[in-house]
């Protein structure tokens, strides 16, 4: 590149300055602040732009530095340059307001389009720092910083081979870096920490759960223990059927009042007592009873003048053949009260009469009390007879039986007990003797009967105890019709004497007393001793009691038998040897369904894992995706990490060897072995010393920082001749070393030099070394 | 004599668990078994299972809730026997299970049968009691000639599954095979062997329609049916991209196919040529469709080997040619040129 002419319109010091430059060295001279600096930073503010800053240092930008003095607002200008063959002019406007570039190819006559960015490609990616750092080499300032090191790694990488230029690489592994940052942020660390967690947690239970097995036999426990409950239960409910049979026996021997087998004797003996009592009775009442009916007929007549005789003596009584056939009174009885009622409504017809007569107007006093007379003699009269038929009932009203029964006696027996008229005309008084005698003699029996009844209170109920008394005056207690009177009549014992006083209708009577209070007696022995008999049964008494007298013996054989005539026992051992297996049953049950629940436990618990270690999964895939995008950015990074450091390792080695040798020629031979590192650390090789070059001498670290720009010049633009800027560059140098490098760069540099010196040694080198060169006065 | 046969249940399995269709597939597993159980009650003498009526071992609660599946169909026989999945293992409920009285478990590792009076038919079957079986127990398998049916229940079918052919049991005397493990359905031509498949399709590898067999047993032979049962399908959906193609075009795009198929679970990949600087959002069309997987086959619309001449001196082309160079998968070798060339030619244009 070439830079052909410049104009400045107004830039800093500089206004309306027009120049032209040819190839090879421009020495642009002139005192201080006449404008060289201004120059060399207008040239380059021409290729880059000028910064205009927007920090605080902003009054130092490169703007406001070159502000025109005179305020000209044409801030800028223009600038010709040409390369390979092409003259492009470029034009500037630096004001902040009006700021433009345009830039025109002069040789085609068009305007360049996007002029930035062809500008940039017109020089090859040159920045305005790489410019600074190689091609511009100002003041004390010829050391290149960190800029120049990745600077010149893009450039040499991407322009190695005068390859395409804009590529940042740099900034492509910073992207890739940026993104891969992007991409492990949204990496779950967490879901890949869990999985591991649960594989291992899985893996240990499931070999937990391998060896915590389900017991094969708890099937066949289950059946034996079901086995054995029904056993159990049923050796149970045995048990209690048993001892429900022994208490039934209790029960049943309480009920029937019996605790002893001298009881059951002693009530069985009785009730054929009892029994041999009733029958004989009957067959007496019946024997009895055939001879009263003969008798009956018999004396029947005799019967009817006893009565007449009574008749006679005592009034009208009941007359046997008057006596109805079914033994009812006759009307006689209620035909005595006939002639008081006639009197009576007689005598209220008279009345009525009377005070009938009485009323009518012409009514008759003596006729009147005629009538009064005649109904109040018929009331008297009434009354009269009601009085004195009452009187006779009293003393007449005598049973036909009765009648019978003492005309019977007195004729079969000859004997006339009957001759103690009060004891006849009193039957109450004989029945009460009667009834005191028998009383006595029932309460006798019946208490020596008691005594013999079992006190044993587990035997006898209270309830069932027999209350004596009662016993006594119930069966004592005669029955209206029949015992009433009966009970006036002899009893068996008196009968057994043979006493007199007894006529056959009397002992007939006694007979059919004995066989009603036997019954009685049976049937009360019954009820007693077979309480859940039927009453209306028709099961013979005796054999009932009897009966029942044997189960109760057999309860007491039972119930006394000290042997195990239940089976409770027996089966009660049963019962324990069942209880036992089942208790060893259940153990083992209940250990298998231990093993058994913790085998469960670790099933769920291993379920658990596995739905968690699937779920998972999405997550551990969207991580894999993640991973692989991660690992393919990697691979982009490490690939242009080694392109570029292949390429700035094969940098290291040229500038090594480039800048030793321009070094060597600088110095005249007193540098020959420079090594520069990859952060450009520059070490000089001195008589087998390396000796770092901050600890050479100015201008020989000068000498050398300018070798190496100039190598690397040369690397990054090895077919382009650039323009080289050296504004004071050499003030550090002395002659010598001014003339060495002034004449090195007249016999190497192809390109334009443009020296800006305030001094005089660089004209007089140039003169001296017949090197060419145009001299800009300033 | 109807029956039905089915296997590969997988009662208790969480497909695609994380999504937010798992839970409607894990209760759909439930809900078609139901329905099949119903159906076999209502009409069939015997459900057969053939393995795997689980995912895993079971647990207390699934197989209570199985029993009174199976309760509710008292006239019904039903055989079961255990797969790979639901294994007899140490901790298997399997051990000590009471099964209703019309349900029979072939438990053993070897093979036995239960002989059903009342339909005079015998089934014959052998449980998993681990993972794998690697053993070809069911080669020597043979039905007697007893004036019985015979069935033969297996869960096989690969090399760490019983290895079994049902074409080399064809003189075995069986009037049919049921056959499980595999879930794709698959009938054996000339053969009265099948394997039902799967009711429902489980993950996004059980591609296509799923089902059960019913099958009738008379006395001239065995026919056999497939019934589809499943409420959902995965199905592979191929999208091709141009450059002008954007995730959000790609999200809507799938949602109206979705919303034509709603019972389609899709399984994505992306064809075509996609602008270079873009990216698809997968996390987005996973999470905004019913979309189990994407496989982006998309490039970047670069021409490599145009780009690689145009910049054979530079960065860009020396970038291309070393990947090129460099041993790796396809995938990553992809992936590694996509960064690359787009951080380079960032700024590059």
């Amino acid at each position: 590149m070439k830079i052909n002419r410049l104009h400045i319109n107004s830039f800093g010091c500089l206004e309306n300055v027009s120049l032209s430059f040819c190839s090879g060295f421009h020495l642009i001279d002139g005192p201080n602040e006449s404008g060289k600096s201004t120059l060399h930073a207008f040239m380059r503010a021409m290729l880059f732009g000028l910064d205009k800053g927007r920090t605080r240092m902003a009054k130092d930008s490169g703007y406001s530095r070159y502000l025109p003095w005179n305020g000209n607002p044409a801030y800028g200008g223009s600038l010709e340059i040409e390369d390979d063959g092409i003259t492009y002019s470029i034009y500037r406007n630096f004001d902040a307001n009006r700021s433009t570039c345009r830039i025109f190819n002069e040789t085609e006559h068009v305007e360049i389009d996007y002029p930035d960015a062809f500008l940039r490609g017109l020089l090859s990616g040159l920045t305005q720092q790489l410019f600074d750092d190689t091609l511009s080499v100002s003041q004390l300032t010829a050391a290149a910083g960190k800029p120049l090191t990745d600077e010149l790694r893009n450039h040499i990488v991407n322009l190695r081979t005068s390859g395409a230029s804009g590529i940042d690489v740099n900034a492509a592994i910073t992207k890739l870096k940026q993104q891969k940052r992007e991409l492990r942020s949204s990496f779950s660390r967490a879901a890949s920490a869990d999985a591991e967690e649960l594989d291992r947690q899985i893996i240990s239970l499931q070999r937990l759960a391998a060896s915590s097995a389900i017991p094969s036999d708890m099937k066949e426990l289950e059946s034996q223990k079901k086995e054995l409950e029904k056993l159990v239960r049923q050796y149970a409910q045995r048990q209690k059927e048993l001892a429900n049979e022994r208490e039934k026996d209790q029960i049943f021997l309480e009920r029937h009042q019996i605790g002893s087998e001298e009881q059951i004797d002693l009530v069985l003996k009785e009730t054929d007592q009892i029994y041999d009592t009733l029958n004989k009775a009957e067959a007496q009442a019946e024997r009895l009873s055939r001879q009263q009916t003969e008798s009956k007929k018999t004396h029947l007549p005799d019967i009817r003048k006893l009565r007449k005789a009574h008749k006679k003596n005592y009034g009208r009584g009941d007359s046997a053949d008057e006596r109805q056939d079914d033994g009812k009174r006759p009307d006689k009885d209620q035909a005595q009260y006939i002639p008081p009622i006639l009197l009576f409504i007689a005598g209220a017809f008279l009345f009525i009469f009377a005070f009938l007569v009485l009323s009518h107007e012409n009514h008759s006093l003596l006729m009147a009390a005629l009538l009064l007379i005649g109904g109040f003699t018929c009331m008297v009269s009434c009354c009269l007879h009601f009085l004195r038929s009452s009187d006779k009932k009293k003393h007449f009203n005598i049973d036909l039986d009765e009648l019978y029964a003492h005309g019977i006696t007195k004729k079969l027996l000859g004997e006339d007990e009957y001759d103690d008229a009060d004891t006849y005309r009193d039957p109450d008084r004989r029945r009460n003797d009667d009834m005191g005698q028998a009383s006595d003699r029932r309460r006798n029996d019946d208490m020596s009967q008691a005594s013999d009844r079992p006190r044993n209170d587990d035997m006898v109920r209270a309830s069932d105890r027999p209350r004596n008394d009662d016993m006594v005056r119930a069966s004592d207690r005669p029955r209206n019709d029949d015992i009433g009177r009966a009970s006036d009549w002899p009893r068996n014992a008196d009968m057994q004497k043979g006493s007199a006083v007894r006529t056959n209708d009397g002992i007939y009577k006694d007979a059919d007393m004995q066989v009603r209070l036997s019954a009685q007696r049976l049937d009360e022995m019954y009820r007693r001793f077979c309480p859940d008999g039927d009453e209306d049964a028709t099961v013979p008494r005796l054999n009932a009691i009897a009966d029942t007298m044997e189960a109760c013996r057999a309860c007491l054989i039972r119930l006394q038998n000290s042997g195990d005539a239940y089976g409770i026992k027996a089966d009660a051992d049963s019962l324990i040897e069942n209880q036992q297996k089942l208790a060893d049953v259940n153990d083992r049950l209940e250990r298998s369904n231990k093993i058994a629940w913790q085998a469960e436990r670790h099933n769920e618990e291993l379920r658990g894992l596995l739905d968690r270690r699937d779920a998972l999964e999405e997550t551990l895939e969207r991580n894999k995706r993640i991973t692989d995008d991660m690992s393919a950015i990697d691979l982009a990074v490490n690939i242009l990490n080694e392109l570029s450091s292949t390429s700035f390792g094969s940098l290291g080695y040229y500038l090594d060897q480039r800048t030793s040798q321009i070094a060597e020629e600088l110095t005249d031979g007193r540098c020959t072995d420079i090594t520069v590192g990859a952060d450009l650390e520059i070490t000089i090789r001195q008589d087998s010393r390396l000796i770092p070059l901050s600890q050479a001498s100015r201008g020989t670290t000068e000498q050398i920082w300018l070798a190496l720009r100039l190598a690397s010049i040369e690397f990054i633009w090895p077919d382009t001749d650039m323009p080289l800027f050296l504004d004071d560059a050499m003030i550090t140098y002395d002659d010598e070393r001014m003339t060495s490098t002034l004449r090195w760069l007249s016999d190497n540099y192809p390109g334009q030099v443009f020296i800006f010196t305030c001094h005089h040694r660089e004209r007089k080198i140039l003169n001296a070394l017949s090197v060419p060169y145009r001299h800009v006065k300033m | 004599m109807i029956f039905f046969h089915t296997a590969d249940v997988h009662l208790g399995a969480k497909p695609d668990s994380g999504r937010p269709w798992s839970l409607e597939r894990e209760k759909a597993l439930w809900n078609t078994f139901s329905k099949i159980t119903q159906d076999a009650g209502r009409s069939a003498k015997l459900l057969l299972i053939a393995g795997d009526l689980f995912h895993r071992p079971p647990l207390r609660s699934e197989l209570n809730e199985v029993c009174g599946l199976f309760e509710d169909i008292p006239h019904t026989h039903v055989v079961i026997i255990a797969g790979n999945h639901d294994f007899i293992g140490p901790g298997s409920l399997y051990q000590s299970w009471k099964w209703p009285d019309n349900v029979t478990m072939l438990s053993t590792p070897e093979l036995s049968s239960v002989y059903l009076e009342d339909i005079n038919t015998e089934v014959h079957g052998l449980s998993y009691l681990q993972p794998e079986i690697t053993s070809s127990l069911l080669d020597d398998a043979a039905a007697p000639h007893d004036g019985r049916r015979h069935i033969l229940l297996a869960h096989c079918g690969d090399a760490n599954h019983i290895p079994f052919r049902p074409e080399k049991a064809v003189d075995a005397g069986f009037d049919y095979i049921a056959m499980g493990h595999i879930h794709q359905p698959k009938r054996y031509k000339g053969i009265p062997a099948a394997m039902c498949g799967s009711p429902e399709p489980l993950d996004r590898t059980d591609m296509g329609e799923r089902g059960y067999v019913i099958g009738d047993l008379t006395d001239s032979g065995c026919s056999i049916r497939w019934v589809p049962s499943a409420t959902a399908q995965y199905t592979s959906l191929t999208l091709k991209v141009s450059s002008e193609t954007t995730t959000t075009q790609l999200l809507n795009h799938i949602r109206a196919y979705q919303e034509k198929n709603p019972s389609y679970i899709c399984r994505l990949k992306l064809i075509g040529l996609r602008r270079p600087d873009i990216l698809f959002d997968l996390d987005m069309l996973l999470d905004g469709a019913r979309i189990t997987d994407i496989n982006d086959s998309t490039v970047p619309d670069l021409d490599i080997a145009q780009l690689s001449y145009e910049h054979k001196n530079d960065i860009i082309g020396h970038f291309i040619k070393q990947l090129q160079m460099t041993d790796i998968s396809e995938e990553k070798r992809k992936k590694a040129m996509e960064y690359g060339l787009r951080a380079l030619m960032e700024d590059f244009n």
